[in-house]
């Protein structure tokens, strides 16, 4: 903060910390980022947190950005496969499950990654299309974007 | 779902250090069913893990006990102790740290049967080496190769592994799943539920992340500042936590769900050392709730205050 900066990356700035002590910090986030005016990518894996500062979130996974979409979208109508693996993995506090559905196996080495879409391996709705090459990113609507063959016409079931 | 495995009574860890007497553990006093899993939670150095270790005997208490099966377990002969050591293992957060580097999966889980000579014959040995293997989802083509060719979701594995190994009673986890990824977390978290069916165990679960931990847990503990400030089922903490500092750390947490944003309580100020505390209740300094004089004053007791429900403050009703 000390050059005024226009944009703060902020990598994983709450993980260490208690969840207590964790609120104060993203409270004095939230107030710098008004006061200064500034932007700010917040790099994280705890949705609560995302959903507490974010305006815009983008999922990465094995070195892509398989979504991009506002809060409000992301939260509500999840489309990607692995942000509905990451989504289901997380325990609900507010609610009772007995059992947690994970995602199957594991995320593959940075060196040997599976060609196609790099979720095929683990994704339940898998395609023959899904190995061949990465799918495009597709529009669900002006702030939503996917990059999923189960948006793309003519091939998934659900077109948008 | 009666009978007491474990109980602990006013038990207390004080360490010397040369800023003066840290209050680790003080006086701290709770049971765990026998086949129910506890659910420890509180901020990092609140005492959690020193509890956990204490229950396993890596730390020796400055006072207080530890019963299990009504036997204390600081005062046991030689071999009442190696018996009891088997009833109770431990699962460690950070399965790099806690799995000897130059030993196989195979050394590691084999270790443990050596150590209590369980087999005489090597044969049977490294059946049940396999076997236990395939109870915690490693495949067998792992069995040679080494922790650092392992990721984490298999290294924690491998030390539930070396914990359910001698078929114990009660397993104390400390943090098993907070270096994990939440999709690895969550294939955990289940592998650990099938396991207490399946064996009857009965589960201390040490963690900050109060998610985790109410999907686990039967009961809740929460602490603060090596002092025990409440005691109930699962659901009660969150419906109707009584201590104020309860009441912050459950509505701090963030939730994955915009719908239901809650009003967050923030506290003010950083958790005080445990060095040397004064008289009063811990949570003092941070209190919004205090009540002058006597929350300074006087250290509140553990109190019963519903059926099942403890909590330590002064205001509770």
């Amino acid at each position: 903060m000390a050059c005024n900066p226009a944009l703060l990356i902020a990598d994983e700035p709450t993980t260490a910390l208690d969840v207590t002590i964790q609120a104060q910090v993203l409270e004095v986030m939230k107030d710098l980022k008004k006061q200064f005016k500034m932007a700010m990518i917040l790099i994280t894996h705890d949705l609560g947190v995302v959903s507490e500062i974010c305006e815009k979130v983008a999922i990465m996974y094995a070195g892509k950005i398989v979504e991009f979409a506002d809060l409000e979208s992301l939260f509500t109508n999840p489309s990607h496969p692995y942000t509905v693996g990451l989504f289901n993995s997380i325990p609900d506090p507010e609610e009772d499950v007995t059992e947690l559905t994970p995602i199957k196996g594991l995320i593959p080495e940075p060196t040997e990654l599976p060609p196609g879409c790099v979720f095929n391996p683990r994704c339940p709705d898998v395609m023959d299309i899904c190995k061949g090459e990465f799918p495009e990113t597709v529009e669900l609507s002006p702030t939503h974007r996917v990059a999923c063959y189960k948006y793309h016409k003519g091939i998934g079931g659900e077109n948008k | 779902m009666e009978e007491k495995l474990l109980e602990v009574e006013n038990l207390q860890k004080i360490f010397n250090t040369p800023r003066g007497a840290l209050h680790a553990v003080d006086n701290i006093n709770f049971f765990v069913r026998k086949g129910e899993t506890l659910g420890l939670v509180g901020e990092s150095g609140c005492g959690k893990s020193t509890t956990g270790r204490m229950i396993v005997r890596l730390t020796q208490p400055t006072s207080g006990r530890i019963m299990f099966q009504g036997q204390d377990i600081h005062i046991l002969n030689k071999k009442q102790l190696k018996e009891t050591r088997k009833n109770i293992q431990m699962v460690f957060q950070d399965p790099f740290s806690s799995l000897n580097p130059r030993m196989s999966v195979s050394d590691l889980i084999k270790e443990t049967f050596d150590i209590h000579k369980v087999y005489r014959k090597d044969k049977e040995r490294d059946e049940r080496v396999l076997e236990i293997m395939n109870v915690v989802g490693l495949s067998p083509r792992l069995v040679n190769s080494y922790p650092h060719e392992l990721d984490g979701g298999r290294r924690q594995r491998v030390g539930i592994a070396r914990a359910i190994a001698l078929n114990p009673k009660c397993i104390v986890l400390d943090e098993p799943v907070s270096a994990l990824d939440v999709s690895v977390q969550a294939q955990i978290l289940n592998l650990l539920d099938r396991l207490q069916d399946e064996f009857k165990l009965t589960y201390l679960f040490i963690a900050h992340d109060l998610s985790v931990v109410k999907h686990v847990s039967d009961r809740i503990a929460v602490m603060y500042v090596g002092k025990m400030v409440e005691l109930t089922d699962y659901k009660t903490i969150f419906k109707e936590p009584l201590h104020p500092y309860s009441r912050a750390l459950i509505s701090a947490i963030p939730t994955p769900n915009l719908k239901k944003k809650k009003d967050r309580i923030i506290l003010e100020g950083d958790v005080p050392s445990p060095i040397n505390p004064g008289p009063g209740c811990r949570f003092y300094p941070r209190c919004r709730e205090r009540i002058d004089p006597i929350c300074k004053e006087t250290e509140p007791e553990m109190r019963e205050v519903k059926p099942g429900h403890f909590v330590a403050c002064h205001r509770a009703e």
